[in-house]
């Protein structure tokens, strides 16, 4: 027996139920009312007829009376015979139905009939299993849930209607989340017998290998409810599908020169012949770009220079040609950029009155006004001294870079915090004339992380692993997704290896902060990021001079300097959102025998696309609520008690009543007839 | 009347009516009630053949002289009667559920009955007893009575235990001649000892009525939920739940009038059930419409 009510709390309940009658019988006994009395003697000869069965009869309306709240109190935990098939006389059986329909984009495949139409023509197989008034659920899983109906009770026109909504979103199917929010939806519905069918495409890349969170979410669902998987399927799989269409490299300034890349993957069984792929920037279709065969299970990079001449959001959508696959919306992927046609740089000279060879300023200016001409260029660079730098003039520029300034005072930390927050980017230089105390203080919601001091090569154990004789860190192996990470590790080692670092800037990374480059040896961060806001922080833990490395005269130098300069003003990774999530492009699916397999342990029925879905759907259903049977019973219990009672009291019928009032009466006075 | 237990508006209810016994008793006074005494009285009722023994100055010698023979002049004589008024002052009269008890009660009726007997020149006198007679007011027929009987009254303390019957066996040795003695008292005592006064009463050729008083609660007994009894002759206490045993009780209620009324009955007493929810004048009107209807039988 299980019930379908919390049983501890209506256990309890009822157990306060039933003390109530007791309660109140004490209480009654105890609360009695006083009175004198002149006719004791009259009621002392009644009392002596009546008082053994008062007791009696007080004792067996107390028990009715317990009788009925305690069968109040087991009906309201609903309680469900398991193995009852059908209600009867005993009880009835109510089917509650969650029924989860699979609306990721991979159920848009079909030629003819959907993936979606299947589970459409399946759920309505399972609906006919259902009774009027039976509570059903309905629900769309994607990423997230979507509820067409919520614990309804059942009818056939409503669900129907319901089903007509069904649609697919272009979204993968979160195994995970769905089986947290089925669990809940589950828990929700009132019924002898609970049910739970997963209606899906059941891709072998969801269910072959489920993830424990997963195992954990399905073992909990086939707790509460009968598990059903309900797997749908539609001829063939093949499918070709552009997985990824991103920025790779290059300026997004007008007239620079930017690279995209598209990867084009085969998800089928057999070899694609091959086709074409164009790239529309703001809706202007360009020059389609032609690819090979694709043989199965593999990819396809194809890049593109787009045309950006034009300032402001550019969007950029990389399309299949004619495909004759029969999942159309995973062919095409977009990105966006936002391209500047002036970018405004203000370059804060820590060192103006360097003695010796040029200063930070002189490098930073030559890398950042790369191949830009007089009035046309597109990068302005303002240089100033850091004790004369206008704090309020520092909103009015795209990016701020700082080489070895000495101090940050309060106002212009101000400045810095409000400019990253509201979008902009800061490029900090490390440097001995740093006051370290000043800097995490007034800058420590903007430093990636705490500045420790500056470590020399050769003062510690940072050699460890250099080769005898080095006298300089190198750069460690770029192995960071981050666009700058990814330029450097297009350089060759040996050029790489080029750039030396005499001393660096130790810092201790926040949490939230993410290391570009690091220091090979000690592994010291090199470059670090942290994204405030809508802005980010760039540090670089050398300076821009020679003074610690050579990096500055060095080719990487100008090549960082310009993509940082396209990462802080242009973040083309931001334009990735609402693309497909191409694991979903994946159309193979698990086999039944596997589901089973997988499921067995659950005790979970999986329903084969040939079987007869209505019929094991009735003869898996078992349980029987006999909640109204205790009802009926309480009722029956308490109009008895009633019944005894009112005998009990023995209040006299109207009759019998006038009877001794008029036999009161005619006593009321005799006059004796004397003789 | 300005005395507490003579209501105004109770004695002119029942003002009209007379207070008519049914025997002709005899009196000291000259009444308007016939007396079975012949020739005492002036006014003439009949003729009747003399017969030895008859006093000879009763023979009318004018008939005599016309028809030769011996007649006897039979004359109606008026008297009064002597009625007593026994009240029960026991500690159970104490009980009351309404506004009145039924010692107060039955004290407005002994008053007003009282005022009713001297006003029409007959003599009452009042007994007030709980185990014993507490206080007794000897019967007169002067109005000044009524003042001692409300006086009297006033000062009863009632005390548990009635004992009715030695009261009455007390008084049937007391009253040397025959006279009316009215009882009120609830009578929840022993029911065999007081019909064997009220026995003696009636061989003493005394005309007894029997006034029964109950509280309209002990009629009834319309009580509900649990309550505790306390006796109030020092008979313990009982707790039940009245509506429980009401219709037990009720049948013994019954038992218990039926007994004393059966008793009176076959004693040729009168018996008046007193509800004390009824008004004293409809009580006592009633009971003398009763004794006058009686008369007329």
């Amino acid at each position: 027996m299980t019930f379908l009510n919390s049983p501890l709390l209506w256990t309890i309940a009822g157990a306060i139920g039933v003390a109530v009658p007791v309660i109140i019988h004490l209480l009654h006994q105890r609360h009695r009312r006083h009175t004198d009395w002149a006719a004791m003697e009259l009621l002392r000869r009644a009392l002596v007829v009546r008082s053994g069965q008062v007791k009696l009869e007080d004792i067996l309306l107390l028990l009715l009376r317990c009788l009925v709240l305690a069968l109040v109190a087991f009906a309201l935990v609903r309680p469900t015979l398991e193995d009852q098939a059908e209600g009867g006389l005993l009880g009835e059986q109510r089917v509650g139905m969650v029924i989860a329909i699979d609306a990721s984009f991979s159920m848009d495949h079909g030629k003819y009939d959907t993936r979606m139409e299947e589970a459409r023509q399946r759920v309505s197989k399972i609906l006919e299993t259902a009774k009027e008034g039976d509570p059903i659920t309905i629900v769309l899983m994607a990423e997230s849930p979507r509820t067409l109906l919520r614990g309804a009770n059942f009818n056939l026109d409503r669900c129907n209607d319901a089903l007509e909504k069904a649609e697919v979103f272009p979204e993968r199917f979160n195994l995970e989340r769905a089986t947290v929010e089925l669990a809940t939806l589950v828990d929700e519905l009132k019924g002898s017998v609970k049910e739970c069918y997963l209606v899906t495409d059941a891709q072998a890349v969801d269910w072959a290998n489920f993830s424990k969170e997963a195992a954990n979410g399905l073992e909990t669902l086939a707790r509460k409810s009968k598990l059903f998987l309900v797997p749908v399927e539609t001829e063939g799989r093949e499918n070709l599908a552009i997985t990824d269409f991103s920025y790779a490299s290059g300026s997004l300034g007008p007239g620079g020169l930017s690279r995209f890349t598209a990867e084009v993957r085969n998800f089928g069984l057999q070899t694609h012949d091959g086709g074409s792929i164009s790239l529309s920037v703001n809706d202007r279709n360009g020059t389609p770009r032609s690819f090979g065969p694709i043989k199965p299970g593999e990819s396809r990079l194809i890049d593109f220079y787009p045309d950006l001449d034009l300032s402001g959001d550019a969007n950029l959508t990389a399309s299949l040609g004619r495909n004759d696959d029969a999942l159309a919306i995973d062919n095409r992927r977009m990105a966006s950029v936002r391209v500047s046609d002036r970018i405004r740089i203000l370059c804060i000279d820590g060192e103006p009155f360097a003695g010796d060879g040029p200063g930070e300023t002189f490098w930073l200016r030559k890398a950042l006004e790369l191949n830009q001409l007089g009035d046309d260029a597109s990068i302005e660079v303002v240089v100033t001294d850091w004790q004369e730098t206008d704090p309020s003039a520092i909103g009015e520029y795209d990016l701020v870079f700082a080489a070895n300034v000495e101090e940050v005072d309060s106002s212009i930390a101000r400045s810095l915090d409000s400019f990253v927050r509201k979008g902009g980017g800061l490029v900090l230089f490390a440097g001995d004339r740093m006051d370290l105390p000043s800097y995490n203080e007034n800058l420590g919601g903007l430093l990636p992380g705490e500045l420790i001091g500056i470590s020399a090569f050769g003062e510690g154990s940072e050699t460890v692993g250099d080769s005898p004789g080095e006298t300089s860190w190198t750069l460690a192996e770029p192995t960071s997704s981050h666009v700058l990470s990814q330029l450097t590790r297009t350089m060759p080692q040996e050029g790489r290896d080029a750039v030396r670092f005499r001393k660096s800037m130790e810092i201790r990374p926040d949490d939230n902060a993410t290391i570009v480059l690091s220091l090979s040896g000690n592994g010291s961060p090199l470059v670090l990021e942290k994204q405030v806001d809508s802005g980010s922080v760039l540090f670089f833990a050398t300076t821009a001079d020679r003074d610690w490395s050579n990096l500055v005269v060095h080719p990487l130098f100008p090549m960082l300097m310009q993509q940082s300069i396209t990462h802080l003003t242009n973040r083309p990774e931001a334009g990735r959102a609402g693309n497909l999530n191409p694991s979903e492009s994946d159309l193979g699916q698990a086999s039944a025998e596997s589901l089973e397999e997988a499921l067995s342990p659950l005790n979970a029925v999986v329903i084969p696309i040939a079987a007869n879905l209505g019929g094991i759907v009735k003869e898996t259903r078992k349980g029987t609520e006999i909640s109204r049977t205790l009802l009926i019973l309480a009722l029956l219990v308490f109009l008895l008690q009633g019944y005894l009672a009112r005998l009990f009291t023995n209040r006299m019928t109207s009759k019998g009543e006038s009877s001794l009032q008029e036999s009161l009466r005619k006593h009321t006075v005799v006059a004796a007839r004397r003789t | 009347m300005q005395e507490k237990y003579l209501d105004t508006d109770t004695l002119d209810a029942i003002g009209p009516l007379d207070v008519v016994t049914r025997q002709v008793v005899e009196g000291i006074r000259i009444g308007m009630h016939r007396s079975p005494i012949r020739g005492i009285s002036t006014e003439f009722s009949a003729y009747r053949q003399y017969v030895p023994g008859d006093e000879i100055r009763h023979i009318d010698w004018k008939l005599y002289a016309r028809t030769q023979r011996y007649f006897v002049k039979l004359f109606d004589a008026e008297t009064n009667f002597v009625a007593n008024l026994l009240m029960d002052a026991s500690a159970s009269m104490t009980f009351g559920s309404g506004n009145i008890t039924k010692l107060e009660y039955a004290k407005y009726m002994v008053a007003s009955l009282a005022y009713l007997i001297v006003d029409q020149r007959d003599s009452a006198g009042v007994g007030m007893f709980d185990g014993s007679l507490q206080r007794y007011i000897e019967p007169k027929s002067t109005p000044g009575i009524l003042a001692d009987i409300s006086r009297e009254m006033e000062k009863v303390e009632p005390k548990p235990r009635t004992n009715v019957a030695d009261v009455l066996h007390e008084f049937a040795g007391r009253m040397t001649r025959r006279g009316m003695v009215m009882v009120f008292s609830d009578l929840l005592d022993n029911t065999d000892e007081f019909i064997k006064g009220i026995n003696h009463l009636r061989f003493r050729g005394h005309n007894v009525t029997v006034f029964h008083i109950l509280d309209p609660q002990e009629i009834e007994f319309p009580l509900n939920g649990v309550w505790r009894f306390e006796g109030l002759e020092n008979d313990g206490e009982l707790v039940t739940q009245p509506a429980r045993v009401r219709q037990a009780y009720l049948r013994e209620l019954e038992q218990f009038i039926g007994k004393v009324r059966g008793a009176c009955i076959k004693s040729e007493a009168d018996y008046v059930l007193v509800n004390t929810a009824e008004p004293i004048e409809s009580v006592v009107s009633n009971y003398l419409l009763q004794r006058m209807a009686a008369r007329i039988r």
